[in-house]
């Protein structure tokens, strides 16, 4: 059995009274592009700055590459590239200095740092713009100069802390692409946000956090069959009488039904067939409808019945 | 690593117009309005040939002598002496083409005209002229009745003694009073470098910028990416001094002596200090940056302030109430490092001012690696 990438046992990270990690446990493995998942506060970036050895913890241990990560690790800190929540630029370096400054702390060799500074540039598509200066920049176009920073001495292991955040989806779509590029190149991706749909499109396994603790860990598909609900059926209707409903909600696998707003609102807990059965019954009753909308669970679904159902600030 | 903190830094200050308008730009504009109030003052203050009758008798062989002495013409002709009759010395005093009449005789005597008001000074210079050449010839006087054999040797002091009006200078420099207020400036501007250091502290902690946070990331040593940086924030500082420093003596021709060599010395010590202070401003704490730059303007102000930029003679003030703070006050010693170039020979005050200097400033940025030198924070 290989040695995970990262290997966490038992953090506890406080801040004053708050308890910012509760007993973390975490192991992500060689070649996974791995999603933190979790709502703002809840713990993400903290573990994150806590592998990278940022952040003091009051208890457990972390092993990057099974080794203990240390603030004067530099072997292991030369193999790990970091794109922050905040872009951390130099204003007055142009997209293509600023590049090879970062470059310029894990790559000595002049013509090898040259040839990843360009290769970066291309990678996030930021050429014609390399004698700009970050001011200049859209968000879009500095969000991926951030990246471009992050990576371009090509390291085995990345953390993307939220890097999509007030991006346009243009800008989203090339970033996401990258970081699945990335991946397929070899780099084992950490990857935090609190956008389910980028998770969902780009990892391979995924934790949800809440309140500093590890809810679920898992695949998409084996978190979606954590939870009860597998299907949402809605059926546009002009009227049900309310015996009706009675009897759909008997239906084999479905466990709620409502009729709202000319809506018939109906959720079922696995089984195939579900809408066919409902279909039938409704005919059967020789009742009329308009259209159908049949709708498999999504991450959003697993991280609000998991976290309760609130979403905070 | 050195040498690619150093090149980027370098680079990145180049272009910060903030820099470059505080470090250069203010301290020339200032040294502009210094000099133009300056040389009107001086010229208002300046002494033009004073205009003078004489009436004397033929024994008024002293007096005579004297005022063919400071009326010698040339760039230090002190009188105007024009040597007439009693009649006509009233009536060019009623003219006022004259501030005063010299009568010789036992002793000699000043007329001047009350209707003269504006040339009070004037007067007051002819009055002290009259004055001591009584006392001087009285003296002489007593010593002929006492002692007649000396009155020879007595006369050849004096006239080997007395020098009406040469100055006498040890060093190449100037005794100028307002020079002072030029290095003054020069000192402040020194001490404004103290802005970069802030800025490298703040760039390379990670619990005061993003930037901090993702270099304390990577696998170089932080006291090495520092050293890189503050050395190269040395060498733009001074350079925009040595700028302000040409551009006073060579363009506005402020007299600042010979010894430019020295004074560039004087000013790297001062820029050393300037950004060793940001530094370690920029190291304690987790205050904003806006509030430590306002922390670092009040200090460096003040201290001017008392080394004398503002008013003349408050570093001799200081000096009487609190002495120990002149040697320890960073622009007082950086201007008293140019003032003791100015005036003494010997570089004895001047390096032991730039030695102060120097330790406080290695002190300082000691202290601020021991800050910055922690790698894990409590939070971010």
């Amino acid at each position: 059995m290989s040695t995970p990438v990262i290997k966490i046992e038992n953090l506890v990270k406080r801040y004053h009274e708050l308890l910012a990690l509760d007993h973390f446990n975490l192991e992500i493995d060689e070649g996974e592009v791995f999603g933190l998942l979790g709502p703002n506060g809840s713990g993400k970036t903290t573990t994150m700055n806590c592998i990278l050895s940022l952040l003091s913890y009051d208890k457990g241990s972390i092993e990057v590459f099974g080794k203990e990560m240390r603030p004067d690790s530099y072997e292991l800190k030369r193999q790990i590239g970091v794109v922050m929540q905040n872009v951390a630029v130099f204003d007055e370096l142009t997209v293509y200095e600023n590049i090879d400054y970062f470059c310029g702390l894990y790559i000595q060799d002049k013509a090898l740092r040259k040839q990843y500074v360009e290769e970066a540039m291309e990678f996030v598509g930021l050429q014609e713009f390399r004698k700009f200066f970050p001011r200049k920049l859209s968000g879009g176009l500095l969000r991926r100069l951030n990246i471009a920073c992050g990576i371009a001495h090509k390291p085995k292991l990345i953390f993307l802390d939220e890097p999509t955040v007030a991006v346009d989806p243009q800008s989203r779509n090339k970033i996401l692409e990258g970081i699945e590029e990335l991946n397929r190149k070899g780099a084992t991706i950490v990857y935090t946000s609190h956008y389910m749909e980028e998770v969902e499109q780009i990892c391979t396994r995924i934790a949800i956090m809440d309140k500093g603790k590890n809810l679920a860990i898992g695949t998409k598909e084996e978190l979606k069959q954590m939870i009860k609900k597998s299907e949402e059926i809605r059926i546009e209707m002009v009227d049900i009488p309310k015996e009706y409903l009675t009897e759909i909600r008997n239906i084999k696998h479905v466990y709620e039904v409502c009729f709202e707003n000319h809506q018939l609102h109906v959720l079922c807990s696995g089984g195939k067939h579900n809408l066919l059965r409902i279909l039938d019954y409704l005919q059967s009753k020789e009742l009329s409808f308009g259209r159908v909308y049949s709708e498999l669970p999504t991450l959003n679904d697993v991280f609000l019945e998991i976290t309760g159902k609130e979403l905070r600030d | 690593m050195f040498w690619h903190a150093f090149y980027y830094y370098l680079k990145s200050i180049l272009r910060q117009k903030e820099t470059l308008c505080w470090t250069l730009l203010f301290p020339i504009a200032l040294g502009t309005l210094f000099f133009a109030a300056f040389s009107g003052l001086s010229e208002d203050e300046s002494l033009n040939t004073i205009p003078v009758a004489a009436v004397l008798e033929e024994e008024d062989i002293a007096l005579k002598s004297l005022l063919e002495a400071l009326g010698e013409p040339g760039e230090e002709q002190f009188l105007e002496v024009t040597y007439v009759t009693e009649e006509e010395a009233l009536a060019l005093l009623e003219q006022k083409k004259i501030i005063g009449i010299l009568h010789g005789g036992k002793p000699a005597t000043l007329s001047v005209s009350a209707q003269m008001d504006n040339m009070q000074m004037e007067q007051s210079i002819l009055s002290a002229i009259v004055d001591q050449y009584n006392t001087i010839y009285d003296g002489i006087e007593n010593v002929a009745m006492t002692n007649p054999e000396k009155v020879e040797a007595v006369i050849r002091k004096l006239s080997e003694g007395t020098n009406y009006n040469e100055e006498i200078t040890y060093t190449d420099g100037t005794m100028d009073e307002m020079v002072s207020y030029f290095f003054n400036l020069i000192a402040m501007t020194c001490l404004y470098s103290s802005m970069t250091g802030l800025q490298i502290a703040i760039r390379n902690q990670a619990n005061l910028s993003s930037l901090g946070a993702r270099r304390s990331l990577s696998p170089t040593h932080k006291l090495i990416s520092i050293f890189g940086e503050i050395t190269a924030s040395c060498l733009f500082q001074s350079v925009l001094v040595w700028i302000s420093l040409f551009y006073l003596n060579f363009v506005l021709k402020v007299n600042f002596g010979s010894q430019f060599g020295y004074m560039m010395l004087a000013s790297l010590v001062g820029c050393i200090f300037g950004i060793s202070f940001g530094f370690f401003v920029g190291c304690i704490g987790k205050m904003e940056e806006a509030i430590k730059l306002g922390i670092l303007m009040v200090i460096t102000m003040f201290n001017c302030f008392l080394s004398g930029l503002m008013v003349q003679n408050m570093r001799i003030q200081v000096e009487r109430v609190c002495p120990w703070y002149n040697k320890i006050n960073p622009a007082a010693l950086i201007s008293d490092s140019f003032y003791a170039l100015s005036v003494f020979q010997s570089h004895d005050r001047y390096f032991k001012n730039l030695a102060t200097l120097f330790v406080m400033a290695v002190c300082l940025c000691v202290a601020g690696f021991f800050i910055v030198r922690r790698e894990k924070y409590a939070a971010l």
